[in-house]
């Protein structure tokens, strides 16, 4: 029982720390996979950096080839020239990298292919017309080119869609830095939630731990109070059994003693003074013999059943059948005349102590062989059952019976439910083989009606559980 | 012609001392009967000591009748004391008390009885027990020699 509490309480403790230790193997797990993401979301807010970046180049690239263009044409200096196809390299490959870099980028990639390649396509057409025109017409007409309403609108457009990539890309940032940032405070929460809890379960069990050292100590405590106390009946057990002891040796020696000086002088005025004592006085002299004798029996009955208790009891295997048909034959010699019909089984083995058994058997057998003594015929039976899966023994006779209202008296020492007259005893024979029982852990009980016979049942303790095999 | 040899009985209760008189002289038992009324006086008696100090020890008892609870000294350690004297331990002790508990049927042979008797409370059956008591050890059993 206390162990079992204490084991359970031990199970609190243990789940507690197990429970902790989840949670922290959780909140590790997450902010590994947490990290791992904020990795990822910080290459992609590089990423769009770089896409604005290298929008800015296309950008500036555009302008300042514009610048170079419109220089040479002013100019006609060859310098320019080679300044401007530098910028236009710069613009082209500003260009491709911003494809490269928006290649996951369906709408980045509709405006590089359909609206800033054609354009620069087409700015760059204008601005070869021009050169070209330089070289051979000469400034103003070069200029006129440059100046041409759908040139300009064509630098108008190019910066417009660079803008809007640009605007786009940012955008882009904006949601990026915004999941960036909404995943580490997920993370930052995560961890302060997840070590809260763990701190909380940590502290419980600590606490359920300290709890549990307490009541163990208590509970250890209680037990060696209850060992001290346990010592302590027990002593005092063993010397009130001592007590009983010296107490039934002085009721055997002390107390038979007189009864024989009353017994012995009694029975000498009998026979000595017998011619000075007219009939009634020899008549109470003998009824002070008979009182005398029968206290005596009475002694020597009480003398063993307090040996019954005393006695140590010797477990063995025992054959009920043999102990009865030493008792049977004991009977029958008694009053070979009677006729008894005995049913016996072959063999009835039980564990018990076969001297108290035999103690137990000898009154039971007796006292049925006793209540159907007034009958010419009569039938006494040893017999086995199995009730409720326990092995229940019996001795049934049908003689003289008894009426079940009686029944509680059975058993009580010198309760008799029969007059001596009637039937010779003292009382003592079914206390004498309940104690037998009692002593085997048994239980004894007993059925009858008046004239219709009585059984005695007896279970033993130490037969439990071990069903008798025919 | 040998001396007839005593015989002693150790009895503290009075009634016992009469009636086992009454009965070994209802059954012709001619021997002399000295009675003791306790342990210390059985010891006394059997060495030769205090009021017994004139006692001609050679004059030893034919057989010893030995209750067991008894004033002083109880039966065991007169018992004892006979035994584990060398002049004394042959002598034949008969347990005759009232008790028939195991330990003291036991103690009284582990000590060296040669017999144990228990008194019985009918006088008929303690009459028998007498008579059978005399017959044997005075004069069915061949005494111990002396030492």
């Amino acid at each position: 029982m206390e162990s079992k509490i204490i084991s359970a309480i031990e199970w609190k403790t243990l789940l507690g720390f197990a429970v902790a230790l989840c949670v922290l193997l959780t909140i590790g797990t997450m902010s590994i996979l947490f990290s791992n993401q904020a990795k990822t979301d910080d290459l992609w807010i590089e990423h769009s950096h770089n896409v604005i970046e290298n929008l800015q180049a296309c950008f500036l690239a555009e302008r300042e080839l514009g610048t170079r263009a419109r220089e040479y044409v002013l100019t006609g200096e060859d310098q320019y020239l080679k300044f401007y196809q530098i910028e236009a390299v710069n613009l082209a490959k500003a260009i491709r990298r911003v494809e490269e870099l928006t290649v996951d980028n369906p709408l980045q990639q509709q405006r590089i292919h359909a609206q800033l390649r054609p354009l620069i396509d087409e700015r760059l057409a204008v601005i070869s017309r021009a050169i070209a025109a330089r070289q051979l017409a000469g400034q103003q007409p070069a200029i006129a080119i440059l100046l041409q309403n759908n040139a300009l609108d064509l630098i108008e457009k190019i910066r417009k869609v660079v803008e809007d990539m640009e605007q786009e890309e940012r955008r882009l940032l904006q949601v990026r830095l915004a999941e960036h940032a909404q995943s580490s405070q997920k993370l930052h929460t995560i961890i302060l939630f997840g070590s809260t809890t763990a701190i909380v379960f940590v502290v419980m069990a600590a606490i359920q731990l300290h709890r549990d050292v307490s009541i163990r100590q208590s509970v250890e405590g209680e037990l060696r109070r209850s060992e001290t106390a346990l010592k302590r009946q027990t002593e005092e057990l063993l010397a009130a059994n001592k007590e009983l002891e010296s107490f039934s040796y002085s009721v055997s020696h002390d107390l038979r003693a007189p009864l024989r000086g009353i017994e012995g002088f009694s029975e000498l005025i009998l026979t000595t003074y017998k011619d000075r004592l007219d009939a009634q006085g020899q008549g109470y002299f003998d009824r002070i013999c008979a009182a005398a004798k029968r206290m005596g029996i009475l002694i020597d009955e009480i003398l063993n059943l307090s040996r019954i208790t005393r006695s140590p009891l010797v477990i063995q295997d025992t054959d009920l059948t043999l102990l009865a048909r030493d008792i049977v034959t004991d009977l029958q010699k008694s009053d070979p005349a009677r006729h008894v019909t005995w049913k016996i089984p072959a063999r009835l083995p039980v564990r018990g102590d076969p001297g108290l058994l035999s103690i137990a058997l000898l009154n039971l057998l007796s006292n049925a062989w006793k209540f159907t003594g007034k009958q010419p015929k009569a039938s006494i039976e040893l017999g086995h059952r199995t009730e409720a899966g326990e092995n229940v023994y019996y001795v049934r006779d049908d003689g003289a019976g008894f009426d079940m209202a009686y029944q509680n008296k059975l058993f009580q020492a010198f309760q008799r439910l029969h007059t001596t007259k009637e039937f010779a005893g003292t009382g003592i024979g079914l206390a004498t083989v309940q104690r037998v029982i009692h002593r085997h852990g048994g239980q004894v009980w007993a059925e009858g009606r008046v004239d219709h016979g009585a059984t005695f049942f007896f279970t033993l303790e130490t037969q439990k559980g071990v069903l008798w095999k025919k | 012609m040998e001396k007839i040899k005593p015989i002693l009985l150790v009895e503290d209760n009075e009634d016992d001392i009469d009636l086992s008189l009454l009965c070994l002289k209802k059954n012709h038992i001619a021997n002399r009967i000295d009675v003791v009324r306790d342990g210390a006086e059985a010891v006394d008696y059997l060495f030769g000591l205090g009021r017994y100090k004139d006692r001609d020890l050679s004059d030893r008892p034919a057989v010893i009748l030995l209750d067991l609870n008894l004033p002083k000294m109880n039966g065991l350690e007169v018992l004892a004391k006979i035994r584990g004297t060398e002049k004394t331990k042959r002598l034949p002790v008969v347990i005759f008390t009232t008790s028939n508990e195991q330990k003291d049927i036991a103690g009284s042979y582990d000590g060296g009885a040669n017999s144990y008797i228990r008194k019985p409370v009918d006088l008929k059956q303690f009459d028998e027990a007498i008579r059978q008591l005399g017959l044997y050890w005075v004069l069915l059993n061949e005494p111990p020699p002396p030492l």
